[in-house]
């Protein structure tokens, strides 16, 4: 008996030394061959019988087709698949693709359940995760007993209902307890409820001095089952990166759920009886919780500058051949999960020394399950000026990984460029050259390259305008000139006046036909001048022209004077002389037209 | 300043062959835009445009075709608004002299023809200022050092560095000092020594140099 029992014993120290180096030598495992790699992560360590934990899996292959893996079977362990993720990236002509996979795990009794290693088989490569340990304990941690390390409750409750089995209640869980300076803490708030809600509550969470935090999504819902009970979960996921070290405090969050309670009508008679909701507004508030910040160990190597995380480096040069003055652009990218914003950037130098340009480097970064990923690029132009070639020195990015703890270290190799003479460059570059035309030896024509006008095209256009406006402007003078009713008078008696000059210049030859023709004359300009433009005296009697002058307004010594010499002419018309007197008649008439002529009216 | 396309042609084929491909296109589009009708000064941009862009990783423009160019020269341009606004002037002031004699139908053809003219004439005109008002204000230049930073100015905000090379056209704006602003596209890039650009419109002050040495 006694033999048996120390057998068991040895039996059972065996198993819990095994069971304690088997993390360590799955740690001490040789590490995945490049381009295949898995990872899994338990959201807690410590969960309540029935209540579920969280395992995501990342898998990670190049090349296009990715492994699959299953969940290892543990007893008294109940996992269910939820979620898959897949993505592809193309770096540096290499394609890459990850999977992630999530899976709810929950156990029916109490004790510790070690998860073992989850496998991944590609051809010769083979890739691993490290055994996950959960301790499942009694009761539902969603309960509120006080959490280690935790503040002292203050403020609204963290559960609503019966402590045994809540109708709400709220958690604040935070992955590490324990990290380095910069070092990603994952915070979940969770919200618990069994009750019917009236809007979706929002988590409100308190600023966390000495963290720069990033949300990590939308926040997310679902059906939990937490002690044998069904709720409806909310869960709101933020990455705190602690900027100094210490004992800092997350939380609390705060959140108001607006539940609709049901309630019997006091009256039967009211809504036929149908219960009555009511709304309630019942406010909780996690508790919070103590991170201590360790300060990043010493002996950080030359060139560290502050990047925590899981990180790699990729460097590229946009050409290994150049031609003189032409920049060669080193691209340095830093990716991976972590704080990138503070990772800084590595140096880039050339051999010999060039001129060189830098751009600044631009963070690009976004939640990815649990973490923040991401990358940083920054670009670094040099400019070779003469022939020959030179060296990108190999360029070393130094960050501290947290789950190692330890500093690492990826270096490139040296980057040689060929620098080929300047004046060559294109006609390498565009093929088989032109021939160029050759040179002239006759000259051509003359001109500037200035796109200004000509002076002399200037003048000739400026001129022409002017002669034109000048024309318009004499155009227009005459033509109003030409509608004045006095200027048209006027120049209707002195035409009439010269053909009575010419009259009396031929009135020898044919004195009566000029006398007539000269009484005709007199007759039309008496009309011009005292008669409307509308009325016209010509070929009227004597007597009646002479009234109608008087009925125009003209003075009693004109009539006389017209009517005198009216007599004249018809006198020679009919009874020449032949004397100076015919003559004299046809001027005396001259003489009144130009008179008349020369009044202002 | 005036030139002799010929000159400024020679002074860009030899820049050309010499494999400066900035002081080449400078010369040439001097040349071009006095000549530009002329094959051998537009094949041999067309070679030093080609050898910019093959630089750049650009696809190369083609080669000019063979045949005769229809192009007009900005001074040509110029003298064929100033005949058209003359003629119509002349169209016009006939036209006036038919209307003081009460013309008729002759006096409507001259004054539709003196309209057409003069609207043609004034319409090229005006587009022809529009190009020397703006190459007044921001004269086109080509980059003859080999590369250039365009850097950003004292007051600017941060940004990425942008290099230029030789043979890039760009059009200029303000001064500061021995700086000049650079646009390209309408925008400004930066400011770059006034020394690694050759202004188009200079480009007869540069074939004197090149004589001189």
């Amino acid at each position: 008996m006694t033999g048996s029992r120390s057998i068991a014993a040895l039996v059972a120290a065996c198993a819990v030394v095994a069971g304690a180096l088997a993390p360590a030598r799955a740690a001490a495992a040789p590490p995945a061959p490049a381009g295949l790699g898995i990872e899994a992560t338990l959201d807690r360590p410590r969960v309540a019988v029935g209540e579920e934990a969280q395992v995501t899996v990342v898998a990670e292959a190049q090349g296009v087709a990715l492994p699959e893996f299953a969940f290892p079977a543990v007893p008294s362990l109940r996992a269910v698949r939820v979620a898959d993720s897949q993505s592809f990236s193309w770096v540096n002509g290499k394609l890459s693709r990850t999977s992630t996979s999530v899976f709810l795990v929950s156990a029916s009794a109490p004790g510790r359940y070690t998860i073992p290693p989850i496998r991944i088989v590609s051809g010769a490569a083979r890739a691993q995760t490290r055994p996950l340990i959960l301790d499942v304990g009694g009761a539902p941690s969603g309960s509120p007993a006080p959490t280690p390390g935790g503040e002292p409750e203050t403020g609204p409750p963290r559960v609503w209902g019966d402590a045994s089995l809540p109708e709400l209640f709220v958690r604040f869980v935070v992955d590490h307890r324990e990290v380095y300076w910069n070092q990603q803490v994952t915070a979940r708030f969770l919200f618990y409820t069994r009750e019917r809600l009236e809007e979706t509550p929002m988590w409100e969470i308190a600023e966390a001095g000495g963290f720069w935090k990033e949300s990590l999504g939308e926040m997310r819902r679902g059906r939990v089952k937490v002690g044998n009970a069904d709720y409806v979960g909310f869960e709101q996921d933020v990455a705190y990166f602690p900027t100094r070290t210490g004992r800092l405090t997350l939380g609390p969050g705060r959140i108001e759920a607006r539940v609709m309670q049901r309630t019997q009508t006091p009256d039967s008679w009211n809504l036929f009886g149908f219960p009555e909701v009511r709304v309630v507004t019942i406010p909780l508030q996690t508790e919070n919780v103590t991170v201590s910040v360790l300060p990043l160990p010493p002996g950080a190597p030359p060139g560290f500058r502050g990047a925590v995380g899981k990180l790699l480096m990729d460097v590229n040069v946009d050409r290994f051949t150049a031609h003189a003055g032409e920049p060669v652009t080193v691209t340095t990218v830093i990716r991976g999960q972590g704080n990138l914003n503070t990772a800084g950037d590595p140096d880039v130098a050339s051999l010999p020394s060039l001129r060189s340009f830098e751009s600044p480097g631009t963070v690009t970064a976004s939640p990815a399950g649990y973490a923040i990923r991401g990358e940083r690029r920054r670009d670094k132009a040099f400019v070779p000026e003469v022939p020959g070639s030179f060296v990108v020195l190999p360029i070393r990015f130094t960050w501290f990984d947290p789950e190692e703890g330890r500093y690492r270290t990826q270096a490139s190799d040296s980057i040689r460029v060929h620098v080929l003479p300047g004046g060559d460059s294109t006609a390498v570059a565009a093929g088989p050259p032109e021939p160029p035309a050759a040179p002239r030896r006759r000259s051509g024509p003359r001109g500037s390259p200035d796109p200004g006008p000509p002076p002399g095209a200037l003048v000739l256009g400026a001129g022409s305008l002017t002669a034109l406006a000048a024309a318009a402007a004499s155009a227009g003078i005459r033509r109003r000139t030409q509608l004045d009713p006095r200027r048209r008078r006027r120049d209707a008696l002195q035409r009439i006046a010269r053909s009575l000059a010419e009259l009396a210049g031929s009135g020898g030859a044919a004195p009566a036909a000029s006398a007539a023709r000269a009484a005709a004359l007199l007759t039309e300009a008496l009309g011009i001048r005292y008669c409307a433009d509308d009325m016209d005296i010509g070929g009227r009697p004597r007597e009646e022209c002479l009234q109608v002058l008087r009925a125009a307004g003209a003075g009693a010594a004109a009539v006389n004077e017209a009517g005198r010499l009216l007599d004249d002419l018809e006198r020679v018309a009919f009874a020449p002389t032949l004397s100076g007197s015919d003559s004299r008649a046809i001027a005396a008439a001259r003489a009144l037209v130009e008179s008349l002529a020369r009044e202002r009216t | 300043m005036t030139a002799d396309a010929s000159s400024l042609y020679n002074a860009g084929t030899a820049a050309l062959d010499r494999g400066n491909i900035g002081e080449a296109i400078a010369l040439l589009s001097a040349a071009k835009r006095i000549d530009p009708r002329a094959p051998d000064v537009r094949r041999n941009l067309a070679i030093a445009e080609r050898s910019v862009a093959a630089a750049r990783g650009e696809t190369p423009p083609p080669m000019p075709g063979g045949g005769p160019a229809i192009a007009l020269s900005a001074a040509e341009g110029w003298w064929l608004a100033a005949i058209l606004l003359a003629l119509g002037a002349v169209a016009g002031i006939v036209a006036l002299l038919e209307g003081g004699r009460r013309g008729g139908r002759r006096s409507r053809a001259w004054k539709r023809g003196a309209a057409a003219a003069l609207t043609s004439g004034a319409l090229l005109a005006a587009w022809l200022s529009a190009g020397a008002i703006f190459e007044r204000r921001h004269p086109e230049a080509v980059v003859v050092a080999a590369s250039v930073e365009a850097r950003r100015g004292v007051d600017e905000a941060p940004r990425s560095p942008i290099l230029l090379r030789a043979g890039e056209r760009v059009r200029t704006g303000q001064t500061h000092g021995d700086d000049v602003e650079v646009l390209l596209g309408g925008s400004p890039i930066g400011w770059v020594p006034r020394a690694a650009l050759w202004n188009v419109a200079d480009a007869p002050r540069y074939t004197r140099g090149l004589r001189s040495k």
